[in-house]
C-alpha cells in the first residue's frame, strides 16, 4: 500500500519535473509560440488573397495570432498553464495534438499514442525475454567459475555493452547487415508492399523487427549478466549453500533451490531497472530504425515543429509503464521474498 | 576397532604467501561409539578447519586435502563425491556448522529445510515429511509450528536449535557440532548443553563437539582433544586433560579460566599462535612456551603416552 503510493507520487514527481524543466527554461513558451507562428505562415498566403491592404493584412495576422495564443495559454504563464495540462493527463484526457497526425489521420493524441504502443510493447517485451533468458543463462554458469577465461571474456564484453550506445550499435548494425549484407531490411516494420494479413505479415514484422531487438538485448544483456553473476556469486558464498551441500543435496538441487531462489529478487530488479534503460534507449533505437512506436513518435514530436500536448503525454505514458513494472516487480518480491510479507 | 580413526589429516588453504597450513598431520582414534569427544583450542588453531575436513566440506581456496578417515571400515577419503554424499553425508555424519543462525535458506520455510533430504528425490510425501519436521523440531524444545516459519521469524535461541534438528533427522551414528552455543547468552548456551546430553544419553550418538569453551567441553566430552596452531597437543579422557594436564600448552590454557574460589587469578597466554604459512621449526608452541628449551627449536615434539590413553606431544616427556 505503502509502496503503491509511492509510485503514484513518482508518477505525479516526473511530471512536475517534466513540466518544470519546460517551462523554466522557457521551452514551452518557444515551442508555443513557433507552433502559432507554422499556423500564421500558413494562413498568410489564403489571407492575402482576401485582404488586399497590406496594414489591414497584418492587423488580422495579428488578431489571429492573439487568438492563438489565448487558447494556447501563452497569455498566462507557464505554471498556471502546464499544471493543467498535467491534470488532464492523469485524467488519460491526452488532448489533441498540434501538428501530428496518427495514421488514421486523427489528431486526438490518445489515438496518436495507442496506435504506437503495441508496436513498442513488441520490441521492449521481446528483447526483455531475451535479455532475462541470456542474463540468467549466462550469469548463474559465470557464477560458477570465477575467474576463467569465459568469465573474464564476458565481462569485457559486458562493460563494452554497457558503454556504447544502443543506437550507435543499430547504425552499425544497418550498415553491416542492410548495406554491406543485404539479410535484414533497414528500417521500417513491413515491406513495400506489405505482404497480406497472416502468417507471412508475421514473418515479415519479425524480419524486420530482428535488428532493432537484437540491438537492444545487445545494449541490456551485458550489464545484466554482470548483475545475475554478481547477485548468484554472493549467495553462492552464503553459509547455508555450505550448509545444504553438506545435507547431501544434489547441486541440481543446491543451485536451484539454494542459489537461484534466494537470489531471485535483486535479478529480476535488475531486469526491472533494465527496462527502465531500455525505454529511454528506444527513442533513438526506434527512430534509427524508422519504427513506428511510441519511441519514434517522441523523436517526431521534438524535432520538426515540437508538439508539447504529445511531448507531455508520451512522457506520463513512458513512466506509466515503468511504474506499472515496478508494481509487477513489487507483487513478485512478495512471492519470491517472504521477508517482505505484510502480516 | 576404533569408532572413527583420523590418519595423518592434512588441509592447507592457498594465499598469496604460499599454503596456509590450517589442519597438519591430524592424528587420533575416537575409540567408543556414543561418546563425545571435545576439540579445543584457540581461534585460528584449525578447529573449524578440522571439521569441515572430516565433512568433506572444504571451500574452493584448499590447495592441500589429503590424509584418511577410517570410519565403519571404509576410509572416507576414498570414496568418490557420489558415494560419500550418497552414503556419508547426513545418514552417517551430520553437522552443525558454525553460526548456526545462518544455517537457514531465508526464503524455504524451516520445517522444509530440517527435512529436505528426502523431500528432494526420495519421495516422502510433503504430508508425512511435515510431521517428522514438527516432531523432530519438538525433540530439540521447540514448538511444532516452527516449522512452518521462515528462518526470519525465529530468535537468536531457536534458530541454534533448528539446525540440530536437522542434523538429526536421519538420526546419524556422528554428528559434528562446531561452536554449537557461541554467540549465545549463557542461559540458552545452557539449554542448548541440556539437549546435547539429552541426545548423548536418550538417543547414544556420538559427538564431536568443537570449541574454544573449556567449560563447556568439561560439562559433556568424555575425550578431550587440545589443538594449537593447526597441530594435535594433548589428548586423553576428559578428566584426566582438565584435571592432570600435561602439556606446558593445556596447563596455560587452563590457568587462563578464571576462577570464581581461591585466590588464582587468571593467567593470560602472552603472544599470538605461530604463522601457519611459515612456521618455525620444532615445536608450535616454543615462541610462548615457559619451559622451552633445546630440542624444541629443532625437531618436531614425539607422540607420548605419558598416561593410559593420554597422549601428548611435548620434549618434557622424552627420555
Amino acid at each position: 500500500m505503502v509502496r503503491g503510493i509511492t509510485m503514484v507520487l513518482v508518477l505525479i514527481a516526473v511530471q512536475f519535473l517534466l513540466v518544470i524543466s519546460l517551462g523554466i527554461t522557457g521551452l514551452s513558451d518557444r515551442m508555443l509560440e513557433a507552433v502559432i507562428g507554422e499556423e500564421l505562415r500558413a494562413l498568410r498566403p489564403s489571407l492575402a488573397e482576401t485582404i488586399r491592404d497590406p496594414d489591414e493584412l497584418e492587423y488580422a495576422l495579428r488578431v489571429r495570432r492573439e487568438e492563438l495564443q489565448t487558447s494556447y495559454g501563452l497569455d498566462r504563464p507557464w505554471y498556471h498553464r502546464l499544471p493543467e495540462m498535467v491534470s488532464r493527463v492523469f485524467t488519460l484526457d491526452l488532448g489533441e495534438a498540434h501538428t501530428l497526425r496518427s495514421f488514421t489521420g486523427s489528431n486526438r493524441v490518445a489515438d496518436i499514442v495507442l496506435e504506437r504502443l503495441p508496436n513498442t510493447m513488441l520490441l521492449l517485451t521481446t528483447s526483455l525475454i531475451f535479455t532475462a533468458g541470456i542474463g540468467i543463462a549466462v550469469g548463474v554458469r559465470l557464477a560458477s567459475k570465477v575467474g576463467s577465461l569465459s568469465d573474464r571474456i564476458v565481462s569485457y564484453f559486458s562493460a563494452v555493452s554497457y558503454a556504447m550506445p544502443a543506437w550507435w550499435v543499430g547504425i552499425l548494425f544497418i550498415l553491416l547487415f542492410s548495406f554491406r549484407f543485404p539479410i535484414f531490411p533497414s528500417g521500417g516494420m513491413y515491406g513495400t508492399p506489405p505482404p497480406p494479413a497472416g502468417l507471412f505479415r508475421f514473418l515479415d514484422l519479425l524480419h524486420h523487427a530482428f535488428l532493432p531487438i537484437i540491438t537492444l538485448v545487445l545494449a541490456s544483456a551485458g550489464p545484466y549478466i554482470y548483475v545475475v553473476r554478481t547477485m548468484t556469486l554472493d549467495v553462492a558464498q552464503a553459509d547455508h549453500v555450505t550448509v545444504a551441500r553438506a545435507k547431501g543435496l544434489t547441486e541440481k538441487v543446491v543451485s536451484r533451490r539454494h542459489i537461484l531462489r534466494v537470489a531471485a529478487p535483486p535479478i529480476v530488479t535488475g531486469l526491472v531497472l533494465g527496462l527502465a534503460g531500455s525505454l529511454g534507449g528506444s527513442i533513438l533505437v526506434e527512430t534509427v530504425f524508422n519504427w513506428q512506436g511510441m519511441g519514434r513518435l517522441y523523436y517526431e514530436a521534438v524535432v520538426g515543429t515540437p508538439d508539447e500536448m504529445v511531448i507531455v503525454a508520451l512522457t506520463f505514458m513512458f513512466t506509466l509503464i515503468y511504474v506499472i513494472a515496478r508494481m509487477i516487480l513489487e507483487v513478485l518480491y512478495v512471492i519470491l521474498d517472504p521477508r517482505v510479507r505484510y502480516q | 576397532m576404533a569408532f572413527m580413526e583420523i590418519k595423518d589429516l592434512h588441509l592447507y588453504y592457498e594465499t598469496t604467501r604460499g599454503p596456509l597450513r590450517a589442519v597438519e598431520g591430524f592424528s587420533l582414534s575416537f575409540q567408543e561409539e556414543g561418546k563425545t569427544l571435545g576439540i579445543i583450542g584457540e581461534s585460528g588453531s584449525g578447529k573449524t578447519s578440522l571439521s569441515l575436513a572430516i565433512m568433506r566440506s572444504i571451500p574452493g581456496n584448499v590447495s592441500t586435502y589429503q590424509g584418511s578417515i577410517l570410519f565403519e571400515g571404509r576410509d572416507l577419503m576414498r570414496l568418490s563425491a557420489a558415494e560419500f554424499r550418497k552414503d556419508i553425508r547426513w545418514k552417517k555424519i551430520s553437522m552443525v556448522f558454525q553460526g548456526a543462525m545462518n544455517s537457514f535458506n531465508p526464503v524455504i520455510q524451516v520445517g522444509r529445510q530440517v527435512v529436505e533430504r528426502l523431500l528432494s528425490g526420495d519421495g516422502i510425501s510433503p504430508r508425512k515429511a511435515g510431521r517428522e519436521a514438527e516432531s523432530l523440531l519438538e525433540t530439540v524444545g521447540l514448538s511444532r509450528d516452527v516449522a512452518y516459519r521462515y528462518p526470519h521469524e525465529l530468535s537468536g535461541g531457536m534458530k541454534q536449535r533448528a539446525p540440530i534438528a536437522m542434523a538429526l533427522y536421519l538420526k546419524p551414528r556422528l554428528i559434528v557440532l562446531d561452536e554449537p552455543t557461541s554467540a549465545l547468552d549463557v542461559s540458552i548456551q545452557a539449554q542448548i548443553m541440556n539437549l546435547l546430553k539429552q541426545l548423548k544419553w536418550n538417543l547414544g550418538i556420538s559427538m564431536i563437539l568443537i570449541t574454544h569453551d573449556i567449560a563447556l567441553a568439561s560439562d559433556i566430552c568424555d575425550y578431550i582433544a587440545v589443538i594449537h596452531g593447526a597441530k594435535l597437543m594433548e589428548y586423553g579422557p576428559a578428566e584426566n586433560i582438565l584435571i592432570n594436564p600435561q602439556g606446558p600448552y593445556t596447563q596455560k590454557l587452563l590457568a587462563s579460566i578464571p576462577r570464581l574460589h581461591g585466590d588464582t587469578r587468571p593467567q593470560f597466554l602472552s603472544g599470538a599462535p605461530c604463522d601457519l604459512v611459515s612456521p618455525p621449526p620444532g615445536c608450535r608452541f616454543q615462541s610462548r612456551c615457559p619451559s622451552v628449551f633445546e630440542p624444541c627449536r629443532e625437531k618436531e615434539p614425539p607422540w607420548l603416552e605419558v598416561a593410559p590413553a593420554h597422549w601428548t606431544g611435548c620434549w618434557l616427556y622424552a627420555k
